[in-house]
């Protein structure tokens, strides 16, 4: 063994927790009443289904790096940590139109990061807590010094308005969490799964190429099949959070929230339902008036929970993301 | 659950849809579609989901596809009930 290997092979591991939260919520709030002008539907019906009430629009200038840069700011703000302190930018979306570069390398940039590597993943609705665990991992282990994790979606740029089953579902905004160094574990063992053969229950309708080959062809638009999404999520995903709490060695009674994705108010109620949380554990309903962010909306859920004093820095919080793919991923961690 | 009612299936409908827009279900509507009573496909599977959860056993996704009325269903579960006594 060479003196090089020795050094890597007794690389110091040491604990990761989220440091700071940030949020951005788009400017516009858009109603149910809205929403009724472009589809065959209710307010009524959309609030009792679905338990949205408003849920932000993204207006022209507010892009997915800006909402993700604004949001990253706030998280290193809360975190005490200068932008030149950030080692990487992992972002999380599903709604970025543009392939190259990577969302996060430009958020990188526009927040300052210049020493930071930066990079995307792709995991639709689980992306927050699949990049949550990425970034722990990457503190653990030592290969990286504070990592900015952001969820940024612009739901609204691939869900077409029109589409009764999802258009009052899906909205737009960014939330983050900077993940740095710490004495004691604040990042639970991260549990994850995916499922192809759920692949049609929420997935794109076409594929860009096939509109440039065929002009004449309509663009690719998400759809998704509520049913099956919702009886796989209380299938698989409710396990999945029982594992994670087992995982982290917590009891539901020992959590002081609940974050699932905030797809659909009636979801999380069957889900809390399933894990028989008690009524001492604080359950995110940001959903109400954020509608589904996607990768977005369990940092913005988190971020409304600290910021109304509902949890407190330092108590642990359950969370689980669950999406197109079908796949999985959640984490108990400790509140910043 | 020795033996499964409309009250039963009731119970969980009003916990999917809310009081504010009840749904009743009685012997005058046992054959008409949920779809016309109001009850959308969504809301069915929400209720098939927590039905379980009384019932104590799975309903497979295929099954409820089938269940389209509540007369269907009451038929259904009673079948599915005998099952469980017969195996148990």
């Amino acid at each position: 063994m060479t003196a090089r290997t020795a050094r890597l092979l007794t690389t110091e591991r040491r604990h990761s927790r989220v440091l700071g939260l940030g949020a951005y919520r788009p400017r516009r709030v858009v109603t149910n009443a809205e929403i009724c002008e472009r589809i065959d539907s209710t307010e009524e019906w959309i609030e009792t289904r679905s338990g949205i009430v408003t849920r932000r629009f993204a207006s022209s200038d507010e892009t997915l790096p800006v909402m993700a840069a604004a949001a990253g700011a706030k998280a290193l703000a809360h975190a005490g940590l200068e932008p030149g302190q950030v080692d990487c930018v992992i972002v999380a979306s599903m709604s970025n139109l543009v392939q190259t570069p990577a969302l996060a390398v430009v958020v990188a940039e526009a927040l300052g990061a210049r020493q930071a590597a930066a990079f995307d993943l792709s995991s639709a609705c689980a992306g927050f807590c699949q990049a949550l665990a990425v970034a722990g991992d990457l503190v653990a282990s030592g290969g990286a010094g504070p990592v900015l994790v952001i969820g940024a979606e612009r739901m609204t740029d691939i869900v077409e308005p029109t589409d009764r089953g999802i258009a009052f579902l899906f909205a737009d905004g960014a939330g983050a969490a900077v993940v740095g160094p710490s004495d004691q574990p604040g990042i639970g063992p991260a549990v994850r799964g995916a499922d192809g053969s759920y692949a049609q229950a929420l997935r794109m309708d076409g594929d860009w190429g096939s509109v440039r080959d065929d002009p004449s062809l309509p663009r690719p638009y998400m759809r998704m099949d509520g049913r099956r999404v919702f009886r796989w999520a209380v299938g698989e995903v409710v396990p999945a959070a029982r594992r994670a709490m087992a995982a982290a060695g917590v009891r539901p009674e020992d959590l002081a929230a609940f974050v699932p994705h905030q797809a659909n108010l009636r979801m999380t109620e069957v889900m809390v339902e399933r894990l028989g949380l008690p009524d001492s554990v604080r359950v995110a309903t940001d959903v109400t008036g954020s509608g589904n962010t996607s990768a977005a909306s369990i940092p913005l859920a988190l971020d409304r929970l600290l910021s109304e004093g509902a949890v407190h820095s330092g108590e642990p919080a359950l969370l689980i993301g669950f999406g197109a793919g079908l796949n999985y991923a959640g984490q108990v961690v400790l509140m910043p | 659950m020795r033996t499964f009612t409309a009250a039963d299936f009731q119970k969980n409908v009003d916990a999917c849809v809310g009081v504010d827009e009840a749904i009743v279900f009685d012997e005058s509507n046992l054959d008409v579609e949920f779809g016309e009573l109001g009850l959308d496909s969504l809301a069915v599977y929400e209720v098939f989901t927590r039905l379980e959860d009384d019932l104590g056993f799975p309903i497979p996704d295929e099954d409820i596809d089938e269940l389209k009325t509540l007369g269907s269903v009451l038929t259904y579960v009673a079948g599915r009930l005998a099952e469980v006594r017969r195996a148990g």
